[in-house]
């Protein structure tokens, strides 16, 4: 499971070390629809949440390189060594340290576009709206305030006995968007 | 006080400057003042296009002027900007976080100005896509065995790189603002935060490909002024070929990006009152930084002049004469008193947190530094033949000087909107540091409560 789509209940914590040991303990209890939203990034919160991120990004920045450089130097050779092959000063039609250069900023350029298109497609991005937009206390999730969302679909899920546990963990306040 | 309250400190802080009133006029007038520049920027290519680069003082023999000194320049200065990002963040430097998202501003605007200088040094300069690999009906290529088209990829990579790198920096900052405004105002601010909430997965992939890029950034931004180099290095000029190009090239580079971080941070922190952020512990190691790199640049000085002479050839030493007693002498110690004597000043540790002292001193490498580069364009190309009755003369004419101001006016005026107009300090990587007391420590950010 992964995001609430739809969170019954949020709850709002001014500190991550709440909110990181809140997670903990509803991962605990069994929750596996959870979030945990925050202004900055939290070392170990993602991977206290029921399915750690998987690390693809790495893998599609160096398939994204290898490609940008072999296609680079490739074609640079069929360009000068075959299809316009211009004797410069006698130099070798094939001069292949020359096309190093711009294979390697190849590589570069597109490990790097490839690294942040895996970061549009995991990290959910561009979605301009989202259900938890909704809460209009969430505006804080980028400025000081952290919040766990707990969705409605959880099969662990019960409008009395959630609150109570999340009651426990020292929340400022817990909120139901949907009522 | 508690985390979350300092973190809302943090935010009111720097997202208060974004669009503030108080400091409209000031910034007005400045602005207005850059645009002028702009403005003599627009004449200047307008009058290029039409009247081709023969108003500028560039012929045979010395056919590269002010305008390629000036792109040498400009794209050194970028990368400083890379180097506070990338390299000091993956040597986890936090105290960088104060001025990172300013010197990668600075990066991408020295790059626009870096890159207007070789499209316009064309020639034809409405056909620089010609640079471009693509199938024309001409049926030709661009020639891949050239450092022009090698510049073309070097630049062209560490822009776009620059930029995504920035941006994705920029994200959650976005939010913020985003979260911060009403109206048309969110919406916008909504359409380039693209959506972000800040939930611990989009936080763990975000800093994935932050480290990612930082780390793809580290090996390109040592390439870019290495290849800049070997549009040098690799022809015959003596003054030009010369082994130790690449290494001087770069750290003269990081020298003079270094000096113009400084520049720009001193008056920067002076006029937005950013002391809380950008304490004396950031210039102190910005000038350790650059006295680093200074050296490594004083090297570089003295490594050419060894190996011209230590080769024995005739046109190589008599380069170096020309530099130390001849008609080169008094640039050449002109560059060695601003870029090597001044620099030491920096050994002394007062001299390193005074902040008017760092500012004159960054200045004053600025202006070696465009010598330095004037020097190694235009002198080597002087005397570029083996032949002495091939020799000549160059003498920068109105509209090399028009381009030149034109290009400050831009980058300055680019500065100025990016100060207005987006958070200048990284809100997101501030607030880290308020979860990790060690660093928060290090770095002087907030006052004692």
């Amino acid at each position: 499971m992964s995001e609430p789509l739809g969170a019954a209940l949020v709850a709002e914590f001014d500190d991550p070390q709440a909110l990181l040991a809140a997670t903990r303990r509803l991962v605990d209890a069994g929750y596996v629809e959870l979030e945990a939203y925050g202004p900055t990034h939290v070392e170990g919160l993602a991977d206290a949440l029921p399915d750690p991120p998987p690390r693809r990004i790495a893998r599609w920045s160096f398939v994204g390189g290898l490609l940008g450089g072999l296609s680079m130097f490739g074609f640079q050779a069929w360009a000068m060594g075959v299809d316009w092959s211009l004797n410069v000063g006698g130099r070798a039609p094939f001069s292949w340290p020359a096309f190093m250069i711009p294979a390697f900023e190849c590589v570069i350029l597109l490990a790097a576009l490839a690294a942040v298109l895996a970061l549009m497609r995991h990290a959910d991005l561009p979605r301009p709206h989202h259900p938890v937009f909704e809460l209009a206390a969430f505006e804080r999730a980028s400025d000081d305030r952290f919040f766990l969302a707990v969705g409605v679909d959880d099969t662990r899920f019960h409008p009395a006995r959630t609150r109570a546990l999340l009651e426990q963990l020292g929340p400022l306040e817990i909120h139901e968007p949907r009522s | 006080m508690s985390v979350g309250e300092r973190m809302a400190e943090i935010t009111e802080k720097i997202a208060g400057h974004v669009g503030d009133l108080r400091r409209t006029r000031s910034w007005r007038v400045t602005a207005a003042l850059t645009a002028l520049g702009v403005g003599l920027l627009g004449v200047a290519v307008i009058w290029l296009f039409v009247a081709g680069v023969g108003i500028w003082g560039v012929n045979s023999p010395v056919g590269w002027g002010v305008a390629i000194a000036s792109f040498v320049w400009w794209i050194g200065i970028g990368h400083a900007g890379t180097l506070i990002s990338a390299i000091l963040f993956l040597c986890r430097q936090p105290w960088r976080n104060s001025i990172n998202r300013f010197a990668e501003a600075m990066t991408l605007f020295a790059i626009v100005c870096a890159a207007l200088y070789p499209l316009l040094h064309l020639g034809r300069p409405q056909f620089f896509y010609w640079l471009l690999p693509y199938p024309a009906t001409f049926g030709y290529w661009p020639q891949f065995r050239s450092p022009l088209i090698w510049d073309f990829f070097a630049v062209g990579t560490y822009g776009t790189v620059s930029l995504v790198f920035w941006y994705l920096g920029l994200i959650p900052d976005l939010a913020t603002m985003r979260d911060r405004a009403a109206g048309w105002r969110a919406r916008t601010w909504a359409v380039f935060a693209l959506g972000w909430r800040g939930s611990a997965r989009q936080w763990a992939y975000h800093r994935r490909s932050y480290l990612l890029l930082a780390g793809l950034a580290t090996p390109l931004v040592v390439s870019v002024h290495t290849v800049v180099s070997f549009d040098f290095a690799v022809g015959q000029v003596p003054g030009w070929h010369n082994t130790v190009f690449p290494v001087y090239f770069v750290a003269g580079a990081l020298y003079s990006g270094l000096a113009m971080v400084l520049t720009l941070v001193i008056p920067a922190r002076a006029w937005f009152r950013l002391h809380d952020f950008i304490g004396e512990l950031h210039l102190e190691r910005l000038a350790k930084l650059m006295l680093a790199a200074g050296m490594f640049t004083a090297y570089g000085y003295f490594a050419e002049l060894f190996f011209d002479w230590y080769s024995g050839e005739s046109s190589h030493l008599a380069q170096v004469h020309s530099y130390l007693v001849g008609p080169f002498a008094p640039m050449f110690w002109t560059v060695i008193a601003l870029n090597v004597g001044v620099l030491q000043l920096l050994w002394i540790p007062r001299a390193r947190r005074e902040p008017l002292a760092l500012l004159t001193i960054s200045v004053l490498v600025n202006v070696g530094m465009w010598l330095e580069r004037y020097m190694i364009v235009i002198t080597s190309l002087e005397r570029d033949d083996f032949l002495p009755s091939s020799w000549g003369d160059y003498t920068a004419t109105f509209w090399d000087w028009a381009t030149l101001l034109g290009s400050f006016g831009l980058f300055v005026f680019l500065m100025l909107l990016f100060v207005r107009y987006v958070p200048m300090i990284s809100m997101a990587e501030m607030r880290e540091l308020e979860l990790e007391p060690d660093a928060g420590a290090d770095a002087p950010k907030e006052a004692p409560t």
